[in-house]
């Protein structure tokens, strides 16, 4: 056997043809031709198929396509509590518009503007509030999306705000700017008061912390930055750094106060002025009102109503008494600062009322020594000089009274009662 | 009554589904046996078959190669037995040596040189036919396609090229090489060639 080069191609091409062919079977056929015949009707069902399998992934693309859009997409904080005149200007129909219900949504570039006697809250639900008092222009400048991440900011462009933070969320900053100041919060409750008329932003804190950086030219240079601490303050005046934070003034503390009561329903109020005359208002049992929302507090406030009514009626002391002493049980039992000092004060005029001024002042003085950063507790230490004054007669002790509102409460509106009890009893 | 390819063509296009039946007949046992080079299992290559020639009756709308039929219809077999095998790989289990024991085997000399006395000729040529054509699906695919277009089914260079979409002059030289490759490994396997 010659196995050279030439042989061995040729043997291997004689080989192969050769070789036995393969009979295709009958069975394979039968199917080809079945097949063949029913090539129509395959396609028409793969084309169903597929349709349908396109249609669920079309769908399913959409539907994460829609959640992911709703994610990313803005988060736009509401209109809410709307007190008196409040505009918004809508930045995409470059118009202006009376906020005139709850849940208006605010856009981004969006102005928010109070007059002489509106208030608002801007309220992203679990994240912010702000309050925006009367006078007040703020302009939204940046929105985070539906997960929280990039920049709130709020340009205050006159006026006072309000900031409760709720809930800090990872990549996303919340900052008030004015003319002179960034103000940004830790998780914090501030009040950002912007003076463009003498280019000064005043910025107190009540709880947590904020860094207030000035806008100046050189925003990274030392002392340009200061963390602002609670009960403390600071002032940036344009082009300047901020002051080094010091100590909140009482009076500034109890305005920072209604930063607790943000956006938040009032359950129990005292129906009484704000004028000079409240003090008397409250000694003459001033109507308290009781939120109509159902709850346990409310239900048992309302029984307590029912039962003074009917003491008025019968006429019966004994009654009244028993209906206070409900009334103070309650208290007792549900201890809650946000309407402790209401119901007290209710209580004191009561006893008041009804003759038993010890435990009308001893009530009031309750009020002054548990709450002594209310707003009401002014009216409480006012109306312990004024029952001493007028109704136990007792000139001295009514003087110390009223001495201590001038000391404690001197921007009070009880300042003036207190003094002109003082010119009363000193002649 | 024959009918030519490119007859029955004109038929099927007309919507004649039976011409395409005849047409199946005519060339079954060519586009099998080349699937067969490509799988070495003879019942895949003629369900591979079946689909190429569905792919094949699909596009003969916009068929306009006259006279060209059939290596049109071995380019839809190479491409649907490709993608076949890219998707599933046949694997040749056995080994390919050809067992000591086993000494009835037919040799491929027998077959080059004719040695037909041998009763159980036709079985035997079966078995060898399995072991040549493992090997060649074993080969890479140049190889593989010039041994089957050309020496299998006796095609012309010109054609080969075409079906492999190639240079004609590559045909030439890939085909000396696979033939050297397959002798070689029937040797190395114990087969006297």
């Amino acid at each position: 056997m010659n196995n050279g080069k030439f042989d061995k191609e040729k043997r291997v091409e004689v080989l192969l043809k050769k070789l036995p062919k393969n009979q295709f079977e009958e069975d394979k056929r039968q199917v080809f031709v079945s097949r063949l015949y029913n090539l129509e009707k395959i396609k028409e069902k793969r084309r169903i198929e597929r349709s349908k399998t396109v249609s669920l992934s079309l769908a399913a693309c959409l539907a994460l396509f829609i959640v992911g859009a709703h994610f990313l997409m803005p988060r736009n904080p509401v209109l809410r509590n709307i007190n008196g005149t409040v505009k918004i200007y809508r930045a995409n129909r470059n118009e202006w518009i009376f906020a005139d219900r709850d849940n208006i949504k605010i856009a981004k570039r969006d102005i928010v503007k109070t007059f002489e006697k509106g208030a608002v809250d801007i309220v992203l639900p679990n994240r912010y509030k702000v309050r925006l008092k009367n006078k007040t222009e703020i302009k939204l400048a940046s929105v985070t999306s539906f997960i929280g991440t990039g920049k709130t900011i709020y340009e205050l462009e006159k006026g006072r705000s309000f900031t409760y933070y709720e809930k800090s969320v990872r990549k996303n900053t919340f900052s008030i700017k004015t003319s002179q100041a960034m103000v940004s919060v830790i998780g914090t409750a501030f009040m950002t008061e912007a003076l463009p008329t003498i280019n000064k932003t005043w910025v107190g804190v009540l709880n947590g912390t904020v860094t207030v950086t000035g806008l100046t030219s050189l925003p990274h240079e030392k002392g340009n930055i200061v963390y602002v601490k609670p009960g403390e303050k600071t002032i940036v005046r344009t082009g300047s750094k901020p002051t080094v934070p010091v100590r909140l003034l009482e009076s500034e503390l109890m305005d920072l106060e209604e930063l607790f009561r943000i956006g938040e329903k009032q359950q129990v109020a005292l129906l009484i002025s704000g004028g000079k005359n409240r003090v008397r208002e409250l000694l003459s049992v001033t109507p308290l009102y009781i939120s109509s929302d159902e709850t346990e507090l409310s239900r048992q406030v309302k029984e307590i109503v029912i039962s003074f009514s009917e003491a008025i009626k019968q006429g019966s002391k004994d009654m009244h008494r028993d209906s206070i002493k409900k009334l103070e049980e309650l208290v007792r039992t549900n201890p809650n600062p946000k309407y402790e000092v209401q119901f007290l004060l209710f209580i004191g005029a009561y006893y008041n009322y009804l003759g038993d001024h010890e435990r009308s002042i001893s009530t009031f003085r309750k009020v002054v020594d548990d709450y002594p950063r209310s707003r009401l507790a002014s009216i409480a230490q006012c109306a312990i000089g004024y029952i001493y004054e007028h109704h136990i007669k007792d000139k001295k002790k009514a003087l110390e009274a009223y001495y201590l509102v001038k000391a404690k409460y001197p921007y009070s509106v009880e300042m003036e009662e207190a003094l002109s009890g003082i010119a009363r009893l000193s002649q | 009554m024959h009918f030519s390819d490119q007859e029955l063509i004109e038929r099927i296009q007309k919507g004649d589904k039976q011409s395409f039946v005849v047409l199946f007949d005519r060339y079954k046992d060519k586009i099998s046996d080349f699937i067969y080079g490509y799988t070495g299992e003879y019942s895949i290559a003629q369900d591979l078959t079946i689909e190429s020639f569905l792919r094949a009756y699909d596009h003969l709308k916009t068929y306009s190669e006259m006279g060209k039929f059939l290596p049109w219809l071995y380019t839809i077999a190479r491409t649907v037995t490709l993608n076949e095998l890219r998707k599933k790989k046949y694997h040749v289990e056995e080994s390919l040596e050809r067992p000591v024991s086993d000494e009835m085997n037919l040799m491929p000399k027998d077959l080059i040189e004719d040695n037909t006395q041998r009763p159980d000729f036709n079985a035997r040529s079966k078995e060898l036919k399995d072991i040549v054509y493992r090997v060649i699906a074993d080969m890479k695919n140049e190889h593989r396609d010039v041994l089957l277009l050309c020496d299998v089914e006796g095609m012309s260079y010109d054609d080969a090229a075409k079906v492999m979409k190639c240079n004609p002059a590559s045909v030439g030289a890939w085909l000396k090489r696979a033939r050297k490759e397959l002798y070689d490994k029937l040797r190395s396997y114990g087969y006297e060639i």
